[in-house]
């Protein structure tokens, strides 16, 4: 019995020592080493308010590309749209990390469904004061034509809540997109609230076209029929999607 | 029964983990071949002051996922001294340019050696390196020449080696793979020369160089067909290699600069150091590497620091005084140059004292057939530790202080300097939480890691143009800092930075193609002036030509020059399946 124990132990050792040094050399290994740092500040979320400040309130695995080109993979993200950051979640430690707005070109964020979102980080100016700001606007569709979507949460009132401890004051927030639409010669509209009425007013010379896009795409939510729109635009212009980078 | 089962347990272990070390280092030394570089040359014999023209082409076995994107060219003397280094940018495995030759060399042979990152993990193989003859434009008497050694072929490692044969009919016959024919065999001086190139072997591609000029200097080659073979059959790298084994990794989209931690005291490599790289900017750029468990570290160099001095210091967390940074350096070669013994004939004292003349003369009209390729700058984001800081402050908005704790108390809120009898302790306040963080920030003097805050100290109004605070807990990778400051002189005198605590470098940028020869004459421009001298020793230069069964026939067009005499139109040239050829043909100008 113990010396089927001591060969059954030596066999168990070299087969752990075998394959500990054997961490095979590929150029996966190498590309490890040398992923790339993203910056930015300790972040936690902000509270006292009623609803989500993210967009997706779960954590997401994503991407971010920085201005340099260097791309960080798989790792977990969260936009909140109420601060218009991108919070990433830091490995091993799990501490919460505002990345730098400003050294960020795009990020994306992988959906459980499969669905790859990718956002931008866009110059635009935004209402009510029309001043130049940068913003994270998802891609919707790109082209010569393009569409993006600022996912934005907005502040809509005050409540005052009765608790155990006394009563508090809650800054109700909900969603409030704005979706731009951009062109290459940089001229770039925004609407706050899609219908087949604004959308003809932004383009009155293909009413006729965007009317018949409405009735082919009934039963699509207001946000895909204005993709479809959009996609029509540029298919009048003659002009091929362009392939995300994601 | 205890101890009958722990001892030969640990015996068992040490054993097993000794014999994996020296199987790791047998395949290491093993994949020597995986991948190899083959050098050609528009000549193998130059004068010193003029340009020597290099093709240098990566060949890998189909089964390597080795991606080498950068190569390495060297020329050494025969004391193995460098005489020059380039970093090359390959273009689908092959870059090409040129190397001035310093004036000051001594007539001698001389080594071109070509390499990679990962190549430098084995040792030189004689087929990676071709060896050229460099006479000095002032040595009149080239007794170099005169001693007589055995003949280079004698070395059956040299493939490419040195020979000077110069009969003609002495050249070995073999079967042509690739033909070359001119339009005629004797042509005037400054007249058009048509040469016609044709695939034979239609089942293999060729990448080719051509060079046309004076036999003398083409001499040393032989027709021959050599099989690399063992070269380009390598097999894949992975196999049982790992980051503790190697130095050097393949470098794929960027440099690579990699070095070691070591206990100066011990010698031995520390695992789990965080090394900084930076390098002097009026911006904060970082990049960081962490050690490895045989201490070594790894920087895949952003293109920001191309034609930079980066300085790498060990983060200041790491308060022991032992550890100390090597760099290793790539081309430093631990197999010394044995030079190729040769034969030297008559004639070749003649032929270098006429083409020193030729030079003299071309050096005195200011005569150059180098071309500069224009490059076209792409301006590199640097890898920025913040976009903006908290608090910027320019001295220069504000009445003259005399040193940097005058400064920090009227105009730095958020910093608190102590100064005790030994320490200083720098400490700002957080400005998310408003308190003070517990760790000193991360100080940089014009973008260098500062460890000793003493340096900063003296600096007033006078030396100190801006000042960056960033006092929030900042996130960097897996770096954390307790703040950032950066102090920026007026004279950037960042020299003064602790220089025990770095170690720098200067970060070459890769190159491909800069330069080139201008294979146009001005025999074919309209007003060009017949008194005007043309001493071309080289007739044309062209170092990437591609035929296939596609293109299997080529014609190239160029012009004789004043010179009189034997020129060899001779190809190098590698096959799709690794084969390397040389072929020649002699033409005559009278």
């Amino acid at each position: 019995m113990s010396q089927k124990l001591f060969i059954l132990l030596c066999f168990t050792v070299l087969s752990i020592n075998y394959s500990a040094s054997c961490q095979e050399l590929n150029m996966e290994t190498i590309e490890n080493l040398f992923s790339p740092a993203l910056s930015g500040e300790f972040f936690n979320s902000p509270s006292g308010y009623l609803g989500s400040q993210y967009y997706f309130e779960e954590w997401l695995y994503g991407s971010v590309t920085l201005l340099s080109g260097e791309k960080a993979i798989n790792i977990r993200l969260r936009y909140n749209g109420l601060l218009d950051e991108l919070i990433w979640m830091k490995t091993p430690s799990f501490q919460q990390v505002k990345l730098d707005k400003n050294l960020i070109k795009e990020f994306s964020l992988d959906k459980p469904n499969g669905e790859i979102l990718t956002f931008k980080r866009l110059s635009v100016v935004l209402p009510p004061f029309n001043q130049k700001t940068e913003i994270f606007a998802q891609a919707l569709y790109e082209s010569q034509i393009s569409l993006f979507a600022f996912r934005r949460i907005s502040i809509i009132g005050r409540v005052i809540r009765k608790m155990e401890t006394g009563n508090f004051e809650f800054i109700e927030i909900e969603p409030g997109y704005l979706y731009f639409i951009t062109s290459k010669d940089a001229k770039s509209f925004y609407l706050s609230k899609i219908s087949k009425r604004n959308i003809s007013r932004l383009f009155p010379e293909f009413k006729d076209e965007i009317n018949r896009s409405y009735k082919n795409s009934r039963g699509k939510t207001e946000e895909e029929r204005f993709i479809l729109v959009v996609k029509l635009l540029n298919d009048i212009v003659g002009i091929e999607p362009i392939q995300s980078t994601n | 029964m205890k101890n009958t089962f722990v001892f030969p347990f640990i015996i068992l272990f040490v054993i097993a983990s000794i014999l994996n070390d020296h199987k790791n280092i047998a395949v290491a030394t093993e994949k020597l071949n995986s991948e190899s570089i083959f050098i050609s040359t528009d000549r193998n014999l130059y004068i010193a002051g003029e340009y020597l023209y290099f093709k240098f082409q990566r060949i890998t076995s189909s089964q390597t996922n080795i991606n080498s994107g950068f190569g390495y060219i060297v020329l050494r003397s025969e004391t193995n001294q460098i005489i020059e280094k380039i970093t090359l940018k390959l273009n689908e495995d092959i870059a090409f340019g040129s190397i001035y030759i310093p004036d000051t060399l001594q007539t001698g042979i001389y080594q071109l050696i070509g390499f990679t990152s990962w190549m430098k993990n084995f040792s030189v193989h004689p087929s990676n390196s071709k060896e050229i003859l460099i006479a000095n434009r002032f040595d009149e008497e080239l007794n170099y020449l005169l001693t007589s050694k055995p003949l280079a072929s004698e070395n059956p490692d040299l493939n490419d080696s040195l020979i000077i044969q110069p009969e003609e009919n002495s050249l070995p016959k073999h079967k042509s793979l690739i033909r070359i024919s001119s339009n005629d065999s004797v042509f005037s001086t400054r007249s058009k020369i048509e040469v016609d190139l044709q695939l034979i072997d239609l089942l293999n591609k060729y990448e080719l160089s051509i060079s046309v000029a004076r036999k003398n200097a083409l001499t040393g080659f032989e027709n021959s067909v050599i099989d690399f073979g063992n070269i380009s059959v390598g097999s894949d790298f992975s196999d049982n290699l790992n980051l503790n084994t190697i130095s050097f990794l393949p470098e794929k989209k960027d440099l690579i600069v990699s070095g070691k931690v070591i206990n100066s005291i011990s010698g031995e490599g520390i695992k789990d150091i965080i090394v900084l790289l930076t390098t002097p900017d009026t911006i904060l750029n970082l990049q960081y590497s962490k050690t490895l468990n045989n201490g070594n570290f790894h920087f895949n160099l952003s293109p920001y620091y191309y034609s930079r001095e980066v300085y790498f210091s060990i983060h200041p967390d790491y308060l022991n005084p032992d550890l100390k940074i090597q760099l290793f350096d790539k081309f430093d070669f631990i197999e010394p140059f044995r030079p190729v013994e040769f034969k030297s004939i008559p004639e070749l004292k003649a032929y270098i004292k006429e083409s020193q003349n030729i030079i003299k003369v071309q050096k005195a009209y200011k005569i150059n057939y180098n071309l500069t390729q224009p490059i076209r700058e792409q301006i590199a984001f640097p890898p920025l530790l913040f976009s903006n800081p908290a608090l910027k402050i320019l001295l220069s908005d504000y009445f003259p202080l005399d040193d940097f704790t005058e400064i920090s108390r009227e105009l730095i809120i958020p910093l608190r300097i102590r100064q005790n009898k030994d320490e200083i302790d720098l400490r700002l306040v957080n400005q998310a939480s408003k308190t003070f963080f517990n760790k000193p920030p991360i100080v940089f003097l014009d973008g260098i890691v500062l460890r000793d805050f003493e340096q900063i100290m003296p600096l007033g109004s006078e030396e100190l143009n801006k000042i960056e605070i960033h006092n929030l807990p900042w996130v960097y990778g897996e770096l954390e800092f307790p703040g950032i400051i950066g102090v920026y002189t007026t004279k950037r005198n960042y020299s003064k930075a602790d220089k025990d605590d770095h170690i720098s470098f200067f970060a070459e940028k890769p190159i491909n193609p800069s330069t080139y020869f201008s294979n146009i004459t001005k025999h074919s421009q309209p007003n060009f002036h017949i008194n005007e001298p043309d001493f071309r020793q080289l007739l044309y230069w062209n170092p990437s030509i591609l035929l296939s069964a596609d293109n299997k026939n080529m014609r190239i067009e160029f012009y004789s020059s004043d010179i009189k005499g034997d020129f060899i139109i001779k190809i190098d040239a590698i096959s799709s399946q690794g084969s390397r050829i040389s072929e020649s043909k002699i033409i005559k100008v009278k």
